[in-house]
């Protein structure tokens, strides 16, 4: 049973960094390099799919900023990815766009191209926050982009946003909120802003007033009731879609389902291994990607891993399918916590026989740290 | 002015009850001499002869000279120790570094000595006179007072080092008291004369006035300069009396210290009063009457050990045997030859008793082991140091430790946490109680949760210390106000001079524990000083406080404190409590109570926030990271009761602080 890749390429080019990113990517990067890159990209491609032309059905072109390579570059490894994947007809292709580095003519180019879905970086709609974090875009150009992807044929559109960020209040949120709301797209991520050590946010985040810890909890029930009352399923921590809007690329790490990262920084999961590939652009372009892992993965890894995935969808973890997988049911300690957790209602149980369910309702998306640490603390990992 | 001297020496001799003759100091004279026409103490030397029925000493005896140094904590005295070293070449400026005595890394980092150690040196005099000198560094903090009485037993004379921007302090006056009641030549040295707001003269009138002994012609010294740290070596040689001893007689030799080295076994440091002691000699450790072989004896070099052929009257030195407990060794105790013992030994020492005590347990539950494995060690060169097993719910395994003071346990600490590499968790440090139960059994109480409760209780008595403070008179009020609030009872207030003040006070030992040198420190603006001992036991109206979290009682908090401060204490300590206490998924209800009345309440919230926004691009690790970091720390958490406590929010809740 080999279920089709999810394939995700990494473009690490951003026009300029935001402060509060510590993903891979390089800003002012010369056009020869992005050549270089894309170049680098297609060797891959050929690389790991070999002569077996592996089934893909979903593509993830992430960043960085995929948007500032040229629109035909990105056609072009679209197409070589047709070339050397095997591509469903009804794949599922999602590029990440700034909305400040697009227009209808590129959107118009890569809807052509085969692209089918957009997932748009806007993060607020407020001007001071948009600067604070040094988004380099506004929020008419989050409205202009949209629009434009429309007009060039996208029906599946997404939109980040962000809470907890400096300056931030309920009011300013919900304004944020009621903004994209308008757009009326499918497909809403919301994340809480984490300050990552090594961002300049991070560094310099004394000047700066956050929210504190029941504001930014206060903002996250915020989107909950907004984006749940406009027909929005809330089906993982962070994300929001209309019925049948789900991203299915990102439902496969999720999932556990197999993908496969190329470029800089990518990570995979595919015949059982997880690995990925080093930061340096340079050793990259020159040809040096050796696949690195962190740690080998043990069968009760996999199964710690694919219980705490699990649990960020709103479906959770389903017995049958554990077993499936496994070949064994859950874990007796798992089974324990869930029963002493589901007791103070921190985890919903669905006792269906043969289809035995454990998922973490919505109030515990945004304490599900301690929960899975409830749950999966006691299992023996090794 | 009266020199205080005369009361302290009575107080000693009428404790004691072994001296006869009152020593007073007669200012103007400056001299401290007898008052009943007894020989002056210049001529000390030879009444101690004459009292040990000795003759003359021999050429070799007149040329050695045994000292300490004694001071206040941050008066000079490692640094005087070192320009000595330097001065007579025992050290090279080449090798030089900063305390050199001090060669335990947290005594240079924290610029105190806490072991005392002996070196020797040579030094010539300006006649071509060659002489060694063995210096005993000493401690200078109150918790090791019972180090410097060791090491001064085994002198003839002591340098009294006197900040001259500061003037006598605390333990400047303790320290003396404690060379003049071991009979030796205090020799003052006024230290740190470089600094601008120096008053050399003012600090001499001082030290006449209320030590009362002579200090106009006394060497006026910059110990980090090195300005005139040659006239403190001449006056060694001066004023210092030789030692004497009978290198005939059998041998009698006082242990005043000993340590473990893991190659040669118990390093013993003593100093030879009577005979001779060489290699394979059998020798005998009369309170205990175990019998070794000698293997080897020698001197103390400032970077080691250096073996000689023998050590006779008069010298300071060390012998090996290969023992391998410092426990077989009793500081204080008299070493004899084996085959012809001597018929006086000397009388020891008192065995310390430690005053303050405190549960340590490991952070991490399965090192408990290790844990005792270190106080083990620490025991082998600290023989003030006290432990036993003890259990707490909250904490599991762990020991119940005695130490000599505050600082004291500090030091325990961070020595077990740095050379035995221990993650600690200490509960708040208490006193022995003394209670009597309505059906009259009689307890002491070292941990405050075996404090029988309230209705249990006939009487309750604490320990209460005489304490001294010095302090310029501006901050006299405010100490006057911090005492009276401590509990104290004031007993006596006397002016040193126009703007010192000293000032006695009665106080309960469990109040000077609670960060009292602090709060002292803090109301003076660091210049007042403070010295205690022990007093006896008083009835006190004490209480225990208990803390529930979550409705349930956590021993590990429980402490007993005074009825009038249970509902202030309660108050900040729930306060801390609710600061420190991460939230968790459930709201957590903390009370105070005494019995069963609760005396305080606050509530940590429900956590609300606890989630990894992203996983991106697939990259999972950083979620497996955290939750295995969860998992890591929460082996390390502390239940106490339904509620998780990881061990530095434990520390933080016990943490003394200010009370304001």
């Amino acid at each position: 049973m080999n279920k089709p890749l999810g394939l995700y390429v990494h473009i690490p080019f951003c026009v300029r960094k935001c402060l509060y990113c510590d993903f891979c990517s390089y800003a002012g990067q010369t056009q020869s390099v992005r050549e270089r890159y894309v170049k680098a990209l297609s060797e891959q491609m050929e690389f790991y799919a070999g002569r077996e032309r592996p089934q893909v059905d979903t593509v993830f072109f992430g960043g960085g900023t995929p948007t500032c390579l040229e629109p035909n570059q990105l056609a072009l490894l679209l197409e070589k990815i047709r070339t050397c994947f095997a591509l469903s007809g009804d794949a599922e292709v999602t590029f990440e766009c700034n909305p400040g580095t697009a227009d209808e003519k590129a959107f118009a180019t890569l809807r052509r191209a085969g692209f089918n879905r957009v997932s748009l970086g806007a993060q607020s709609f407020e001007a001071e926050e948009l600067s604070a974090i040094g988004r380099i875009h506004t929020a008419p150009e989050i409205d202009r982009a949209v629009q434009g992807a429309r007009a060039a044929g996208f029906e599946r559109i997404s939109l980040d946003l962000m809470f907890g960020l400096p300056g931030q209040t309920k009011a300013s949120f919900s304004r944020t909120l009621e903004r994209a709301l308008v757009l009326d797209v499918g497909h809403l991520s919301v994340y809480a802003l984490q300050l990552e050590p090594g961002t300049p946010l991070y560094d310099r985040a004394s000047r700066y007033v956050f929210p504190d810890e029941d504001e930014v909890a206060d903002l996250y029930e915020t989107a909950c009731r907004t984006l749940g009352e406009a027909g929005y399923i809330h089906y993982e921590i962070s994300n929001f879609a209309r019925p049948g809007q789900a991203c299915r690329h990102n439902l496969k790490y999720w999932n556990c389902d197999p993908y496969l990262g190329l470029g800089v920084s990518a990570h995979s999961y595919i015949g059982g291994r997880r690995f990925y590939f080093g930061d340096g652009l340079a050793s990259f372009l020159d040809g040096d990607r050796p696949e690195r892992t962190e740690v080998e993965l043990t069968p009760a890894m996999e199964k710690r891993d694919y219980l705490m995935l699990r649990l960020r969808l709103d479906r959770g973890v389903c017995e049958r399918e554990y077993t499936e997988r496994f070949g064994e049911p859950f874990p007796p300690a798992f089974v324990a916590a869930a029963g002493r957790l589901a007791a103070s209602g921190w985890v919903g149980t669905d006792p269906t026989p043969g289809a035995r369910r454990v998922f973490l309702p919505e109030k515990s998306f945004f304490v599900s740290n301690r929960i899975l640490s409830e749950l999966l603390g006691d299992e023996k990992t090794e | 002015m009266i020199a205080l001297l005369r009361r302290k020496v009575n107080e000693i001799a009428l404790f004691q009850g072994e001296r006869e003759t009152k020593i007073e100091a007669v200012p103007g004279q400056g001299r401290l001499r007898d008052s009943v026409d007894k020989p002056m103490r210049s001529d000390y030397n030879r009444f101690k002869e004459f009292k040990n029925g000795r003759g003359l000493m021999t050429d070799r005896q007149r040329h050695i000279r045994n000292f300490s140094i004694i001071a206040h904590i941050d008066h000079g005295k490692s640094t005087l120790a070192d320009r000595l070293l330097e001065l007579t070449q025992t050290v090279s400026k080449r090798e030089m570094e900063d305390q050199v005595l001090d060669n335990m890394e947290l005594e240079r980092e924290r610029g105190i000595t806490i072991k005392a150690r002996a070196v020797r040196m040579k030094y010539v005099d300006g006649k071509g006179e060659e002489y060694v000198y063995n210096l005993i560094d000493t401690p200078g903090h109150v918790d090791f007072n019972y180090e410097v009485s060791r090491s001064l037993n085994a002198c003839e004379g002591a340098l009294l080092v006197v900040d001259a921007t500061q003037g006598i302090e605390a333990q400047t006056l303790a320290n003396a008291y404690l060379a003049a009641d071991a009979n030796l030549e205090i020799l003052p040295v006024i230290n740190k004369i470089d600094l601008p707001s120096a008053q050399v003269d003012k600090c001499r009138n001082e030290i006449e006035d209320v030590i009362g002994i002579p200090a106009q012609d006394c060497p006026a010294v910059s110990a980090k300069t090195g300005l005139n740290v040659e006239d403190v070596l001449s006056h060694i040689a001066t004023d210092i009396p030789a030692p004497s001893g009978d290198e005939d007689a059998p041998l009698k030799a006082l242990i005043f210290d000993s340590n473990y080295d893991p190659y040669l076994g118990v390093v013993i440091n003593l100093r030879v009063m009577d005979g001779r002691l060489k290699a394979g000699d059998r020798v005998r450790l009369m309170s205990t009457g175990a019998e070794y072989d000698v293997v080897e004896v020698g001197v103390m070099e400032p970077f080691g050990l250096v073996a000689v052929p023998e050590l006779c009257a008069g010298d300071v030195g060390y012998l090996t045997a290969s023992i391998k407990s410092v426990g077989e060794t009793r500081v204080g105790d008299t070493v004899t030859l084996a085959a012809n013992p001597t018929p006086n030994p000397l009388p020891g020492f008192k065995k310390v008793q430690p005053m303050v005590f405190a549960g340590i347990y490991p952070a991490d539950g399965a090192r408990y082991g290790d844990l005792h494995d270190a106080l083990e060690k620490l025991q082998l060169n600290d023989a003030a140091l006290h432990f036993e097993p003890e259990t707490s719910i909250a904490l599991g395994f762990g020991f119940r430790c005695g130490f000599l003071g505050l600082l004291h346990m500090e030091i325990i600490e961070e020595r077990l946490e740095r050379e035995f590499n221990l993650d600690l968790i200490t509960t708040a440090p208490s006193v022995i109680y003394h209670v009597v139960k309505r059906d009259k059994t009689d307890l002491f109480v070292d941990n405050p949760s075996r404090f029988p409760s309230p209705d249990e209780i006939e009487t309750a008595e604490e320990p209460i210390v005489s304490a001294t403070i010095i302090t310029p008179s501006q901050y006299v009020g405010s100490l006057m106000e911090l005492c009276q609030e401590r509990r104290g009872t004031y007993k006596e207030m006397k002016y040193l001079d126009s703007e010192r003040v000293e000032l006695y006070y009665d106080l309960p030992l469990n109040e000077i524990i609670y960060d009292f040198f602090d709060a002292l420190k803090s109301k003076s603006r660091g210049y007042a000083s403070l010295d205690y001992e022990l007093k006896g036991y008083e009835p006190s109206k004490l209480v225990k406080l208990d803390f529930l979290l979550n409705g349930e009682q956590v021993d590990a908090l429980s402490f007993i404190v005074h009825e009038e401060k249970a509902y202030a204490r309660a108050r900040k300590l729930a306060l801390r409590l609710k600061d420190n206490i991460p939230r968790q998924l459930f709201e957590i209800p903390i009370q105070a109570a005494v019995g069963s009345r609760i005396i305080a309440r606050e509530t940590v919230k429900a956590m609300r926030k606890d989630v990894l926004a992203k996983c991106y691009g697939g990259d999972i690790t950083r979620k497996r990271k955290l939750l295995d970091k969860q998992k890591e720390g929460k082996k390390k958490m502390r239940q106490l009761g339904s509620v998780q406590v990881s061990p530095e929010a434990f520390m933080a809740i016990l943490k003394l602080d200010d009370d304001e």
